[in-house]
């Protein structure tokens, strides 16, 4: 069938019946991909009735994240690696398809869509997206032995899956020029690459015969190889491919805000006589269908790895290095027909430092491409060992200072009567005093205990008092709210704080928290809804902005030292208050703020997040001191924070290396009330 | 297979006792209550024997006005069952009478082989119960207790003494004191605490064990508690290092803390 319309000639170089032999050969291969699709959907255990709730959000998430790739391409490299690749199978995939289209349906209705000018652009679009899939494995090269990136790491399966993929793309171009050696065409060169590819052979004067023996071999390699590759898909990292769209789409099942823990129970509704035990996850079986689905979406990119402050301290954990371990145990323990997985910290998959090391920052969820939270898997499985009790000396003595004294400190609540009664002296207030206070202003267990701390509270209350904000304190009667007892994984004693404040809030009618510590402000925010307890809670720099913003407040002295800010995790990136720090340090500073390199979103821990500041694992490197070096680079001479514990950590940072003489640690309500004076 | 009795005391949580501030004693009644901190270790010690050798732990305790959250603490750590003994005539008791009251109660629970006990009590450390409680029985006893491992049917102990490390065997049924260094005690989750509610207390009167007057009556009087009031000098020296070392010298010596 020569003629003078351009038309695919599907198999004409091939014997007659390889269609029909071909789709023989091709089931047991689509036996054994369905079979794997079948196993892994047994292995999550997915609730069907979940499957169609909030659906407009999740097709949302899924058109984004799996189908336009928007987090992947936030890496220039990496991104454009994956973005080539993924384009050009995508693109060979549809090719395949029309082909399919036109060949095994349409040509039995004697109609054809793969001719003419159509075909013409077809086949030169695909020959270009083919050059993709190659442009974007020759990144892969680079990245792997010219710029040798640390978080990529080796395994066999990784080499095989490139080969399978440089070999399609290889070959798709060899047999498009042997086809158009053996069979020229007068729209050859519209397959450009394979034009050229049948030129080189034509410079050879290959042996009609051989090209075609050749060609032949090739075609049913090349097959091979494509069905091989998409029947172990689901037996392989390939499966991500696919485990990315379902974990995209059920991501919303998930708090979008990785500062909200789940609330799985609530005490003060639990009946003890009958309650289950039961508590975090210490098996891959204790994670939920939803979370058991993630761990098949990590490609192992090392994305989060790359932005954990508990990995670049050389502690034991990487986030990457759990979704890896317990993707490995579900595939493992669910292969054994042995029944139920195993223990994760008993069988040694888990160091329970590993756990203990997170701080919470939530630099991994916001760097992995797929929606996965290593997080949230680190945080059940601390709930798991929390309940269990088996916890070191400091853990233990932090617990059990908040169920006996109710401040992590165990300091007794008279510790800080002093530091009351000097407020008091300044004009402050309690709620018992002043009941018709607008603003509870929340003081926090920091501040209230630590001499450094105390000074953030003494400038605020300049700061309220020089704007006329009318504003009351618990005094005595504060207690924690509850953050790093939740953190640790003490559900328990962080919803029994919890209660006992709403109950207190509720007493005193508050609605509007003002607080000056980011971990007191995202649990009230993000955690006592939950509990019941609903409120407007502001952060110190927010207010501190609105009061600069309405002029309320006015600065007068202006600063003469350089500035650099740190972003506090469970501000910035957790709680997205990123711009309000900045124009209020803008406004004191101006031309003398400068920024570090990571910031906003994208900023480092200080180390004390997730009750870390109250224990110890086993480092090489504290996340405070890589962050305090960061800032020095700067030139700055003032580190400012908007975190009592930041505070706490750079300062003890900045003797650590011995740099008290060069860099300043100031939380901004201190900076903005110097300027007041 | 080893049944295992704990006796755990209730006592102030010492570091939240404030003198009066005029009369300068402790005021017992306003700090919370705790169980004592060497008896959590013997809980953990009990409950670790238990997790390897299997068996029961039972907990006892004997005071005044005991709180029932506090034991069910120590259930939620993990002991099978609890007996206590609640009565004002214990608020004195020193330890001759917590042991008679112990030893009673003790007899009452029937078969065990081990007694496990604090090496001294938080707030009063008097390191006498363990001891006592074994002369009742006249059964051997181990003190300041580190490691312990039951060993061809007995039991065999690390004691801290000021020279070292003693290990010792003793026969069971025995009584062992520990002390703080022996572990980290394991600390119940509140949902465990609820949940230990399932847990059997047997509360049993005083007067059910049948002690007599003379077992019940202290043997020590303890006439004044008073708390030490110290008060700084606050005296500042200025000067070139030679000289203040001189100057303080000198201070030290006249006030006879060092001898020339
Ligand atoms: C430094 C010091 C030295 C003393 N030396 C002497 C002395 O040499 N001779 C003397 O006669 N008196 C002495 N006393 C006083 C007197 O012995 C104590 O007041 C008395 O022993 C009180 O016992 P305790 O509460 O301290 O318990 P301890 O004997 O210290 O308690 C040890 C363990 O016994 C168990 N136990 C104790 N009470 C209970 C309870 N109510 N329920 C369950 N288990 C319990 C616990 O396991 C506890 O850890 C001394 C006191 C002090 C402070
Ligand atoms: S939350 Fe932060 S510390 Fe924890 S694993 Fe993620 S990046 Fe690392
Ligand atoms: S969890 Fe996400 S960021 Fe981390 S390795 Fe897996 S895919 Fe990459």
């Amino acid at each position: 069938m020569s003629s003078d319309i351009p038309v695919r000639e599907t198999y004409r170089l091939m014997p007659p019946g390889t269609d029909v032999i071909m789709y023989i050969v091709l089931i047991p291969f689509a036996a054994l991909f369905l079979y794997g699709i079948y196993r892994r959907v047994r292995v999550y255990g997915v609730e069907w009735p979940e499957l169609f709730r909030d659906f407009p959000t999740r097709m949302g998430n899924l058109v984004r994240y799996a189908l336009l790739q928007r987090k992947v391409v936030r890496e220039k490299t990496a991104g454009a690696m994956h973005l080539l690749i993924y384009s050009g199978i995508i693109a060979l995939l549809i090719a395949t398809t029309l082909v399919f289209i036109d060949y095994d349906i349409l040509r039995n209705f004697n109609q054809s869509i793969l001719r003419g000018q159509f075909y013409l652009f077809y086949e030169a679009i695909f020959d270009f997206m083919g050059l993709l899939l190659l442009a974007g494995l020759a990144i892969l090269l680079y990245r792997r032995f010219i710029a040798r990136e640390r978080r990529l790491r080796w395994k066999d399966e990784y080499l095989l899956i490139f080969l399978g993929l440089f070999f399609l793309g290889i070959t798709g171009y060899i047999l498009e020029g042997l086809r158009l050696y053996i069979a020229p065409r007068p729209w050859g060169s519209w397959s450009f690459v394979g034009k050229a590819v049948s030129d080189l052979f034509a410079a050879f004067s290959l042996d009609l015969g051989a090209a075609l023996g050749a060609y032949r071999a090739l075609w049913w390699a090349h097959a091979l190889v494509t069905f091989t590759m998409v029947a172990l898909l689901p037996y392989s990292s390939l499966l991500h491919v696919l485990a990315t769209f379902g974990n995209a789409y059920f991501s919303a099942l998930r708090d979008p805000n990785p500062g909200k823990m789940p609330t799985p129970f609530r005490i003060d509704q639990l009946d003890p006589e009958t309650a289950e035990i039961k508590l975090g996850a210490r098996s891959v079986d204790d994670f939920s269908w939803r979370q058991r689905l993630g761990l098949d979406a990590c490609t192992d990119c090392g994305r989060c790895e790359a932005a954990c402050p508990a990995f670049a301290s050389g502690t034991p954990l990487s986030p990457r290095m759990i979704v890896q371990k317990l993707r490995e145990e579900m595939w493992y323990s669910k292969d054994k027909m042995d029944g139920g997985a195993r223990d994760l910290f008993a069988a040694g998959i888990i160091e329970e430092d590993e756990v203990w090391a997170c701080t919470t920052c939530a630099a991994c969820v916001e760097a992995c491409p797929v929606l996965i939270s290593p997080l949230e898997y680190i945080l059940e499985m601390r709930r798991a060992l929390t309940l269990e009790g088996k916890l070191d000396k400091r853990k233990t003595t932090m617990l059990t200072n908040l169920s006996r004294l109710y401040n992590p400190y165990g300091l007794p609540q008279h510790e800080r009567e002093q530091f009351l009664q000097e407020l008091r002296s300044m004009g402050v207030k309690t709620l018992a005093e002043n009941p018709e206070a607008e603003y509870l202003y929340w003081i926090g267990c920091a501040s209230s205990y630590d001499a450094r701390s105390r000074e953030i509270v003494r400038s605020m209350v300049k700061i309220l008092q020089a704007a006329g904000v009318c504003f009351a304190i618990l005094g005595e009667e504060e207690l924690c709210t509850g953050d790093p007892a939740r953190r640790i994984g003490e559900e328990g004693r962080f919803q029994e704080l919890a209660l006992t404040n709403i109950e207190l809030f509720k007493n005193y009618n508050v609605r509007k928290i003002l607080t000056h510590c980011p971990h007191c402000f995202n649990t009230f925010k993000n955690e006592y809804p939950d509990l019941g307890g609903n409120y407007t809670v502001i952060h110190h720099t927010q207010l501190i902005g609105e009061l600069l913003r309405s002029g309320r407040i006015k600065p007068k002295r202006p600063l003469a030292e350089r500035l650099t800010l740190h972003d506090s995790c469970y501000l910035g990136r957790i709680n997205g208050i990123i711009e309000e720090p900045r124009m209020i340090i803008n406004s004191v500073a101006g031309d003398r703020f400068v920024e570090m390199q990571r910031i906003g979103r994208r900023s480092f821990c200080c180390g004390a997040g997730g009750a870390n500041y109250w224990y110890e694992v086993k480092r090489e490197n504290r996340e405070s001191v890589i962050r305090l070096n960061e800032a020095m680079n700067t030139g700055a001479s003032t580190m400012v924070v908007e975190c009592p514990y930041c505070l706490q950590m750079f300062n003890d940072a900045t003797r650590i290396v011995g740099a008290e003489e060069k860099i300043k640690l100031k939380d901004i309500s201190e900076v903005v009330a110097e300027t007041l004076e | 297979m080893v049944d295992i009795i704990v006796c755990l005391k209730q006592t102030a949580d010492v570091n939240q006792v404030r003198p009066h501030p005029e009369t300068l004693e402790p005021q017992l009644g306003q700090a919370p209550r705790k169980i004592s901190d060497f008896d959590l270790n013997a809980l953990e010690e009990a409950l670790r024997i238990k997790e390897k050798h299997g068996g029961r732990v039972v907990a006892v305790c004997v005071g005044h006005d005991i709180q029932q959250l506090l034991i069910r603490e120590a259930l939620a750590m993990g002991a099978d069952e609890a007996y206590v003994v609640s009565d004002p005539r214990l608020e004195k008791a020193d330890g001759l009478v917590t042991a008679e009251t112990l030893a009673a109660l003790i007899k009452k629970i029937g078969k065990w082989d081990l007694i496990l006990c604090g090496e001294a009590s938080l707030d009063e450390s008097a390191y006498q119960t363990g001891p006592r409680l074994a002369e009742i029985f006249n059964i051997p006893h181990i003190t300041y207790a580190v490691r312990a491992e039951l060993e061809d049917g007995g039991i065999k102990v690390w004691k801290a003494m000021e020279g070292g490390i003693h290990v010792v065997k003793a026969s069971l049924p025995a009584v062992l004191a520990v002390g703080l260094e022996i572990n980290t005690p394991r600390l119940p989750s509140l949902l465990m605490i609820r949940a230990a509610s399932r847990k059997p207390i047997h509360e049993v009167k005083l007067s059910e064990l049948g002690l007599s007057e003379e077992q019940l009556t202290p043997a020590v009087e303890t006439l004044q508690v008073k708390a030490l009031k110290v008060e700084r000098r606050r005296i500042t020296l200025e000067g070139e290092p030679e000289e203040l070392a001189q100057k303080l010298a000198e201070i030290l010596v006249q006030e006879g803390l060092v001898k020339k």
